[in-house]
């Protein structure tokens, strides 16, 4: 990759983005993972049974769903993200029988994806922290005008000052207030990710948020960046 | 302009930074080897998944041939010859399973013949045999049980369900096993013996039998807590906490108490009660002058007398770690009293010694006294005997 520049997401109408997606030529689209051979039925079925040669289906089916969820909570410039990815899909055959189908196979597998993340995260000795990624990305990039590169870099000083608060408390509540309020996991997901209670969970999202609000609003410096911040999203949309 | 509430701005940023994840539908440059990993993984699926489909055949096949196979087979699943039933227990899960923990020197695992590593942590399943050489191995239970493996001994797993069966094929075993629940049991098999245990701690060694002790059996148990039964030759010998069977060797001075760990918090039970009140001053040492049909040792009378006893033991035991000093010397002080010779007695004046030893040491004396009179070859003798020798 050569250069990577600021990109505006379909069906983003223009909002200001954080991210950064490596350039491609017009002219030479990046291939694509090709369809599945087998509907999730099928593929159900073969996994449970230990087929190998439902493997090429299983990784085209699921790989998206995990790049996705692992994308959300590390960000994309993480080192290690591919190891994750293949640990995650590794993960969902091991844990396939407890996919009972009470929920769409694609949530599944991102809850699965999360709780390797979780994991993840919790046993590395250094670089603890959620939204890694999310954080390290996009400082060289080159914003295409003055406004919004003063707009972007308004924002990240926002954000920046969020993970501070983030950071600050703990750990646990933290996870379940970005797995839930964030990246919209439902309770018995973070249960799931967490590898805790559905009451735990619900007892660490209420603690976290009113913690984070009172660290949040005792900011003085914050409210006035949030405030610009919202000023420019509803603006652009 | 209004100031958005903080969180619910942070939350809607945080939302905007990860919301597109990009282009996650790419190609990704390793999707053979990724592909391929999977496959391995599935492979081992089908074969793990193969193995419980054979193990659970087989246990269905144990239980028709348990109904069809009436009472011969009946009594031999009641001893743990039951392979259905392990191979069933084996699948429930890993949980009955001991974990390698500290060994001194190399353990190796044999199963059919064939050596496989053995790393700390590892759950040893049944089937496996243990094989140390100079130094000694220690296998912890989710219990809270405990083996020590000596060295150079060997020890088959023969069952590891809630049921525990070890063979013993050479060397020496030590095991302090924490209470069991009426479902499990502990029995120890040696070449020519059988020894059964709820929650204690003893020693079994393998060594150059004598004819002229216990018709040459190799077997030697050195009981340091609780009580031990021992099945030979068709009887049943019950072996209190400081006493070794067969009494008729002298072993013990090779392997004498202070080998034995010291006498843990864990509550030793007994299970199989005496088929007849013990004298209270007979010494210990001389269990095969009880030796009672297999049996006899399980009538509802003596098992009540021993829930009694248990449970008295049990409260003073629960009580001490509390911190009820006053509290536990007078169970134990109880316990002493109404059942003089039972199997926890010994035990019981042991631990009213030690706790009076901390609070008034002219009753600890006393009580030292007590126990050397009633147990003059007892497993605390030496403690009993520096306390007289503090004595005021």
């Amino acid at each position: 990759m050569a250069s990577r520049t600021p990109t505006s997401p379909a069906g983003g109408g223009g909002r200001s983005r954080l991210w950064v997606v490596p350039s491609h030529d017009a002219g030479s689209p990046q291939p694509r993972l090709p369809s599945p051979t087998l509907d999730d039925s099928q593929l159900l079925a073969s996994v449970r049974a230990g087929d190998p040669d439902a493997a090429t289906a299983l990784h085209d089916r699921l790989r998206p769903v995990v790049e996705r969820a692992i994308r959300r909570l590390l960000g994309r410039g993480d080192r290690d993200h591919e190891d994750l990815t293949q640990h995650a899909m590794i993960e969902v055959v091991y844990t396939i029988d407890k996919f009972r189908g009470d929920c769409p196979l694609d949530a599944w597998a991102s809850t699965v994806a999360a709780h390797v993340v979780y994991n993840h995260i919790r046993r590395r000795t250094t670089e603890r922290r959620i939204f890694e990624g999310v954080r390290l990305e996009d400082d060289d990039d080159a914003p295409a005008s003055r406004r919004s590169l003063s707009r972007d870099t308004a924002a990240r000083s926002t954000l920046r000052r969020v993970f501070t608060h983030l950071d600050a408390i703990e750990e646990t509540k933290a996870w379940t207030y970005v797995l839930h309020d964030v990246c919209g996991y439902d309770l018995r997901e973070v249960a799931q990710i967490t590898e805790s209670t559905v009451a735990a969970a619900q007892s660490r999202l209420v603690r976290g948020r009113r913690e984070l609000h009172e660290r949040m609003a005792g900011d003085p410096e914050l409210a006035p960046m949030l405030a610009t911040a919202k000023r420019e999203r509803e603006g652009l949309t | 302009m209004t100031t958005p509430e903080p969180l619910s701005a942070a939350t809607q940023m945080l939302r905007d930074a990860v919301a597109d994840p990009g282009d996650v539908a790419a190609l990704p440059p390793h999707r053979a080897a990724a592909v391929e990993r999977i496959a391995e993984a599935l492979r081992s699926r089908g074969q793990a998944r193969r193995r419980k489909r054979t193990l659970t055949k087989l246990a269905l096949a144990a239980g028709v041939a348990l109904v069809v196979g009436g009472g011969a087979f009946a009594a031999r699943h009641a001893h743990g010859d039951g392979r259905g039933e392990s191979a069933a227990n084996e699948a429930r899960g890993a949980r009955n399973l001991g974990r390698l923990v500290d060994p001194t020197g190399g353990v190796t695992a044999v199963r059919e013949g064939r050596s496989e590593p053995v790393g700390v942590g590892t759950r040893l399943s049944e089937g496996l045999e243990l094989r140390t050489a100079a130094a000694e191995a220690g296998l912890d239970f989710d219990t809270g049980t405990h083996i020590t493996l000596g060295v150079s001994s060997r020890l088959r797993l023969v069952e590891q369900s809630q049921r525990k069966r070890f063979s013993l094929e050479s060397g020496s075993f030590f095991a302090k096993v924490a209470k069991l629940g009426a479902d499990e049991r502990f029995v120890v098999a040696t070449p020519d013996a059988e020894v059964e245990v709820r929650g204690t701690a003893f020693r079994v060694t393998i060594v150059a039998g004598e004819a002229s002790c216990a018709g040459g059996s190799p077997t030697r148990l050195d009981v340091s807590e609780g009580v031990v039964v021992v099945r030979h030759a068709g009887t049943e010998v019950r072996v209190a906490g400081g006493e070794h069977w067969p009494s008729c060797d002298v072993h013990t001075s090779a392997v004498t108490q202070k080998d034995l760990p010291a006498p843990s918090p864990v509550a030793p039970l007994a299970v199989a009660a005496p088929a007849t009140p013990a004298t209270p001053t007979a010494p210990a040492g001389t269990s095969a002058a009880r030796e009672a049909p297999a049996g006899a040792a399980s009538s509802p009378e003596a098992s009540s007398r021993l829930a009694a006893q248990n449970d008295l033991f049990d409260e003073g035991m629960r009580l001490k770690k509390r911190g009820d000093v006053g509290g536990a010397i007078a169970r134990f002080d109880r316990l002493v009293a109404q059942y003089p010779g039972g199997p926890l007695s010994e035990t019981a004046e042991v631990e009213r010694m030690r706790l009076l030893a901390t609070t008034d040491r002219a009753r600890a004396s006393a009580a030292a006294r007590d126990y050397l009179r009633h147990h003059a070859r007892g497993y605390a003798r030496s403690e009993a005997e520096a306390i007289r020798a503090a004595a005021p």
